[in-house]
């Protein structure tokens, strides 16, 4: 008597919903109980915290994984770092776009992207795009890739800065770098003529 | 940029190519000196070398493996793409308008011999630094010459070796010096009285600061069979030439036999019998290599010319060095040409599965030069070219 008083679409969705809620029950009871301990880390599935302080006051919060991504941070944690981590060297809107960089390079699990040519080329486009910005935020850029050490960053950073020096004259070098040319007449022609030894595209 | 450490000034110096450090030393002092020193050309040398694993996606970016190449009395460093294939220069060098005959490289250094009036010269590319080196009497043109160094202090020495009849002078020349690069002056060493020959054409090989060459036993003129081959090789340490070292195969005079260099580290020897259809080229890599002792590996490539387009690479020419991940070698030739008397300089790209690709070189027109392609690992070794002279 008690089921044929229930309509047919509580019966529907009781089913449709029951592998859900069963899987709440358990993971609320695990949590409740912990049998096993570090069970309930893996059953709740966000990661840990990690918060960053900058040196204008900013405060920044990300996940391990990626503030793993820094050398430095990642030595910190593991020599049991808890609260929050300050880097001095490092100004908010800096931080703000290497924290950017983090996130997209992360590697979760799985094959990291560089195997995956297609997701390698992706990830190139995504670099190039990143990499757009101004001179002195670059700069800043390195400087914080090095100071926290981060590889991939101090690659990318450094790679962009070299590609733009690699077609200019001497002269627009100085320029854009604000290089003062520090050669006596004589002596540029000293380093030119042993630059007549050296493989030089433009002989 | 000034407000770069210099840490990070050289991070991003190390990133350009070695073509073009000309121009990054022409900017200011501080990067003439940055692009110059020890720990800079370390950091230069790890991002080129960035992992075997990473060749065939640099390739796929048009980043070739870079070789050496003597072209038409031209020094050039080309940029070798296996993947499409092409063979670029990437970089030339102006040599004060000197034309080069032949070229030997030895821990980024490269000793030349000119055309024309034949004069010696070490080089350092890397550096832009040459000195002229002044014969003790005269330059013979028979002499054989080559770079290396002793090991322990890593000096640097010059040899100079004839061992020749002259039919002119009507006598044979038999002598041996060397020049040492430190104290800028030749010694004779006296007890030389080889047992054996090294043909005119051949080359010798630099490998971990010896030489090495493909000999025969001297033999009466005329006689061809029966008369041993092995490799030879000139200690810089003790400053002799060494036991007869075997080889993987017999070679009679005539046959094309040319050394390489694989990984500064061993000896590649390539094979090609005299005799018309075009036989077998064959390819074999040491597994170890030093003056006194070698040991061959297996055979590395074995290509059979004759369904291909039977090429035989004349014994002047053959000049190679191989890829081992992508089991090819690259052969220079020189071809014949259209029009006649003209050849091209030809690479031939060959792999023991049947693959074959061609990439034209150039025209040549110098009909007594061959094309020759040599390794190059830049090294931070001063060439002081302000020495006076003895």
């Amino acid at each position: 008597a008690f089921v044929e008083n229930i309509p047919e679409i509580y019966i529907l969705s009781l089913l449709f919903f029951s592998p859900h809620f069963l899987y709440l029950l358990i993971s609320v009871s695990v949590l409740t109980m912990d049998p096993i301990p570090g069970l309930s880390k893996l059953t709740v599935s966000s990661s840990k915290k990690i918060v960053l302080n900058c040196s204008d006051g900013k405060s920044f919060e990300i996940d391990e994984a990626v503030a793993r991504k820094s050398k430095l941070i990642a030595d910190m944690i593991e020599s049991g770092c808890d609260g929050p981590i300050p880097l001095q060297n490092v100004t908010g809107k800096t931080l703000e776009k290497v924290i950017e960089y983090c996130k997209r390079h992360v590697v979760e699990f799985g094959p990291s992207d560089e195997d995956d040519e297609e997701a390698a080329e992706k990830l190139a486009i995504w670099d190039a795009e990143f990499i757009k910005v101004d001179e002195e935020t670059i700069f800043h850029l390195i400087l914080a890739a090095n100071y926290l050490n981060i590889e991939g960053l101090l690659s990318l950073t450094c790679k962009t800065v070299a590609d733009y020096i690699k077609d200019k004259t001497p002269e627009e070098v100085r320029q854009i770098f604000g290089i003062e040319n520090d050669y006596t007449p004589e002596e540029e022609e000293a380093v030119r003529k042993e630059n007549v030894w050296a493989f030089d595209p433009n002989q | 940029m000034s407000d770069l450490p210099r840490e990070m000034e050289e991070e991003v110096l190390s990133r350009l190519p070695v073509t073009s450090l000309g121009e990054v030393r022409s900017t200011c002092k501080k990067w003439n000196s940055i692009t110059k020193g020890e720990s800079f050309l370390k950091r230069h040398m790890c991002e080129a070398a960035e992992g075997a694993a990473k060749k065939k996606q640099k390739q796929r970016k048009g980043i070739g493996i870079k070789v050496v190449m003597l072209l038409e009395n031209r020094v050039s460093l080309m940029s070798v793409n296996l993947l499409y294939p092409s063979i670029e220069p990437i970089g030339n060098i102006g040599a004060e308008g000197v034309g080069i005959s032949e070229i030997f490289h030895c821990d980024g250094l490269f000793l030349c011999v000119t055309t024309g009036e034949k004069k010696l010269l070490v080089w350092n590319p890397y550096l832009g630094q040459r000195r002229w080196i002044e014969p003790r009497s005269c330059y013979h043109i028979f002499d054989r010459y080559a770079l290396g160094y002793e090991k322990k202090k890593k000096k640097h020495k010059v040899l100079r070796f004839v061992n020749n009849y002259d039919p002119r002078a009507k006598h044979r020349f038999c002598e041996l010096e060397i020049y040492s690069l430190d104290s800028n002056s030749w010694k004779v060493v006296d007890d030389f009285t080889p047992d054996w020959r090294i043909e005119l054409y051949q080359r010798g090989l630099s490998l971990k600061g010896n030489t090495y060459w493909y000999a025969h036993e001297k033999s009466s003129p005329g006689r061809t069979i029966g008369v041993a081959d092995f490799l030879i090789c000139f200690d810089f340490e003790t400053e002799r030439f060494g036991p007869r070292l075997p080889l993987p195969f017999h070679g009679f005079v005539g046959d094309t036999v040319t050394l390489s260099s694989v990984r500064e580290e061993q000896v590649a020897v390539l094979f090609q019998r005299f005799g018309a259809p075009a036989l077998t080229v064959k390819i074999w890599i040491s597994t170890k290599i030093e003056p006194n002792a070698v040991s061959w590996g297996s055979l590395f490539l074995a290509v059979d010319m004759r369904p291909l387009i039977d090429v035989r690479f004349y014994r002047h020419a053959g000049s190679f060095f191989v890829d081992e991940e992508e089991k090819v070698a690259v052969v220079l030739q020189k071809d014949k040409g259209k029009p006649y008397p003209n050849k091209h300089i030809t690479a031939y790209i060959i792999a023991s599965n049947g693959y074959l690709k061609l990439v034209d070189l150039g025209q040549s027109r110098d009909f007594r030069r061959c094309p020759l392609v040599c390794s190059y690992v830049p090294s931070s070794v001063p060439i002081d070219s302000n020495l006076l002279h003895h």
